[in-house]
């Protein structure tokens, strides 16, 4: 592929802020100059189903913002892994909430990383970070959204909410981005990423 | 200016507002919800009003009125309030009201479902209920769009004193894209139509009545021949002195097999011609981005180049006999749609297009 | 197209009381379907039709571009009571600072009708936001009752107090009849709701 283009479909159940997630990390690839799209779930879901949005950034004009075949998948619940494990790319990666994911048989041609998302944030008083974990850890595999522009993200799409509430979900960015520099519980067979250069 | 994230329904509303419209009646609808949530917060601020209707009758009807007083009003439904909002429409058409009306469409009939579909199309561009009557239809496939064109038609239901259509589906109502807003806002004065009723100063010398309903047969049959008149002269817009408004070619010159699409649909075909080209098949795309007037001498124009046309929808077709009347029987016109709330993807599409090509 | 009784004598009734309540800044009238939708021929002020029943919508909508114009509807029972029953009750609900004429012509032949047996007056008082209901009978001798009501509810418009509804009940015939007398028992012309005091003035 000549120019960079990065599929992302983020899945959870409602109430683990994928909208908000997806929100975040578009704004932030907009900020960093990318073209961007994210589309939520159009399909009727009951209740407390699950929810999934694609997200779509790219160096070049996005033509159609649907994701048939995913180049990520955020999971933060096993059933999202249920319905989306099969759809990623070769060579893909799935990213997901090992607090609430059991490591299990996955596919041996993704790279897997795993990331004890609502873990970490309850370690800063708040599980529902676990989203902005997961949006910090993401910035460090992606070449189109860096870290810096997702905290600034933060702030303007926050700008309602007061200072502390800020101050915490860009923490758990930071901790999502640090936790996978120090690359700690990679595994998985790992094929090549496409992120790779 | 800068770009701003915004989902297609917020930037439609916003766009409404920044082309001088500042009254809103509706009632809040899923695929929407967001754009009656954005007009209810931002209409105030800017001295505007923001109804929420008991229902969608209700609505169109204070449309009908603040259209008639001379206001820029807008109201939006999704497919099932569409229908419940037709009578109303029919009379803003006939008395020759602007309005804007937003359709956000979902699959099937009656209460259909949450998900998108584009099975509105035969009541968006056929009038919709009886008279002879017909609404100009404007589809949009981005965010961008979805504010380019509120603000095109509420320009061209005051130009041409009709109702606008912008239909969506809920896939673009509901996406996020970067959008660029213009920056001046629009000054609309509310006095500017001297045929608007309650004009402060209104005496017994310049009695303004808006009404579609007449006594005498020969003044219904001249009435309906002047709608027709300004039916002609809007198709003769949108087909000859506006072309680049109705219609996206994209990859057409040498195209051997073109692509038909309108809303989202057409942006998933974009990739597929893409995937056509890198195949070496000479795939082109054609977008109606106003779907009445159809833009028919466009497609006519194509059919002298090309091999033949494939549509693309998400219905059981009901573009299909617009592009086959344009093209009037000189090249075949085939048909590939999901339906129901189902979307088809690239690679589906992909499939369809490559057995076609096969064919010959 | 003739006029009949009904709208022809309330449209007598409303210009004697624009005249004396004399607006300044714009008369709008919004007309019903069926007889009555011509009405506007005979006034010389603005005028508007709607679709059945949604002539109150259509006048809320009105209402809320021009605030400062007096703005009524005129229905006969098919409109009102069948057709667009819930249309009133909303703009009601709403508080809209609207009037709505309510031509009740129960006892006429030609315009006798089931939907004209429901009593709107006593419906809209169920609810809150009204600020003047009243019932009045015209008949071809005497219409000052309802001009009075009628100017009323145009009074309180102009002085932005809400919502005002009045039925007239149009009797043709015999007043002494038992037909008429059973009439007036079933829908007494009284006052259901007046919060500013407008009647006791």
């Amino acid at each position: 592929m000549s120019s960079t283009v990065e599929r992302v479909i983020l899945a959870g159940f409602s109430g683990h802020g994928i909208f908000f997630m997806g929100n975040v990390l578009a704004e932030a690839g907009m900020r960093a100059g990318k073209n961007v799209s994210l589309v939520p779930s159009y399909s009727s879901e009951p209740k407390g189903g699950l929810i999934n949005c694609a997200l779509l950034m790219s160096e070049k004009e996005i033509a159609s913002p649907m994701i048939t075949v995913p180049d990520t998948v955020i999971a933060m619940n096993r059933t999202s892994v249920n319905k989306f494990n099969q759809k990623i790319k070769g060579g893909g990666m799935l990213m997901y909430n090992s607090s609430l994911i059991d490591r299990q048989e996955f596919r041996d041609d993704i790279r897997l990383v795993e990331i004890p998302a609502t873990e970490i944030a309850a370690d800063l008083g708040e599980q529902k970070a676990a989203n902005m974990v997961m949006a910090g850890a993401y910035a460090k595999f992606s070449k189109l959204v860096i870290v810096e522009e997702i905290e600034n993200s933060i702030r303007y799409l926050l700008k309602d909410e007061n200072k502390e509430v800020i101050e915490l979900n860009i923490e758990a960015v930071k901790k999502g981005y640090d936790y996978v520099e120090e690359k700690k519980y990679m595994f998985g067979r790992y094929v090549h990423s496409v992120f790779r250069v | 200016m800068a770009k701003r994230l915004m989902k297609g329904c917020e930037a439609l509303a916003e766009a409404a507002i920044l082309a001088g419209c500042r009254y809103y009646f509706g009632s809040p609808v899923a695929q929407q919800a967001e754009l009656s949530a954005y007009l209810s917060k931002h209409l105030p601020l800017v001295d505007g009003t923001y109804v929420q209707a008991a229902d969608e009758i209700s609505a169109i009807n204070m449309v009908y009125g603040a259209a008639a007083a001379g206001a820029r009003v807008m109201t939006s439904g999704s497919s099932t309030g569409m229908s419940l909002k037709q009578e109303g429409i029919s009379g803003i058409a006939a008395s020759e009201l602007p309005c804007v009306i937003v359709n956000t469409m979902c699959g099937g009939s009656v209460a259909g479902a949450s998900c998108p579909a584009q099975a509105d199309y035969w009541q968006a561009t056929r009038g919709g209920t009886h008279g002879d009557y017909r609404n100009i239809v404007f589809a949009p496939c981005s965010v961008q769009e979805m504010a380019d064109m509120t603000i095109a038609g509420f320009n061209y239901a005051d130009r041409f004193r009709t109702p606008v259509l912008i239909l969506a589906d809920s896939i673009v109502s509901q996406m996020m894209e970067p959008v660029e807003l213009p920056k001046v806002p629009f000054d609309y004065d509310l006095d500017s139509k001297k045929w608007a009723l309650g004009l402060p100063g209104t005496n017994k010398h310049n009695k303004n009545v808006c009404a579609s309903t007449f006594t005498v047969q020969d003044e219904l049959e001249e009435h309906n021949w002047h709608l027709y008149q300004k039916y002609q002269v809007i198709g003769n817009h949108f087909n000859q002195e506006n072309k680049e408004l109705a219609i996206e070619e994209y990859m057409c010159d040498d195209a051997e097999i073109v692509l038909v699409g309108y809303g989202i649909i057409a942006r998933l075909l974009k990739t597929v011609v893409e995937k056509c080209r890198k195949r070496g098949v000479k795939a082109g795309l054609a977008r109606p981005k106003i779907l009445w007037p159809f833009p028919t001498q466009a497609f006519k124009k194509l059919s002298q180049n090309t091999e033949k046309f494939m549509v693309i929808e998400m219905s059981c077709g009901q573009m299909v006999e617009d592009v086959k009347m344009a093209v009037n029987g000189a090249k075949p016109v085939y048909f590939f749609g999901r339906t129901g709330g189902a979307v088809p993807s690239d690679f589906e599409i992909f499939n369809e297009v490559s057995k076609l090509v096969c064919l010959d | 197209m003739t006029m009949n009784f009904q709208p022809d004598s309330v449209q007598t009734m409303i210009v004697e009381a624009v005249d004396e309540v004399a607006p300044k800044s714009g008369i709008v009238g919004v007309a019903p379907v069926s007889c009555g939708a011509f009405i506007y021929d005979g006034f010389d002020f603005d005028f508007c039709q709607s679709v059945p029943g949604c002539a109150p919508a259509v006048a809320s909508g009105i209402k809320r571009v021009r605030p400062n114009a007096l703005v009524f509807t005129y229905q006969n029972s098919i409109d009102l009571a069948a057709a667009g029953i819930s249309e009133v009750l909303h703009a009601a609900n709403r508080g809209e600072n609207i009037s709505v004429i309510y031509a009740n012509s129960d006892n006429s032949e030609t315009n006798s009708s089931e939907e004209s047996r429901i009593k709107i007056c006593e419906l809209l008082s169920g609810i809150n936001n009204p600020v003047y209901i009243t019932r009045v009978v015209a008949t071809e001798k005497d219409n000052k009752a309802a001009i009075k009501a009628i100017k009323n509810a145009f009074k309180l418009q102009l002085e932005n107090k809400g919502f005002s509804f009045i039925e007239i009940l149009t009797v043709v015939g015999d007043e002494e009849s038992k037909e008429v007398k059973d009439l007036l028992a079933e829908f007494p012309p009284k006052v259901f709701v007046d919060k500013c005091g407008v009647e006791k003035a």
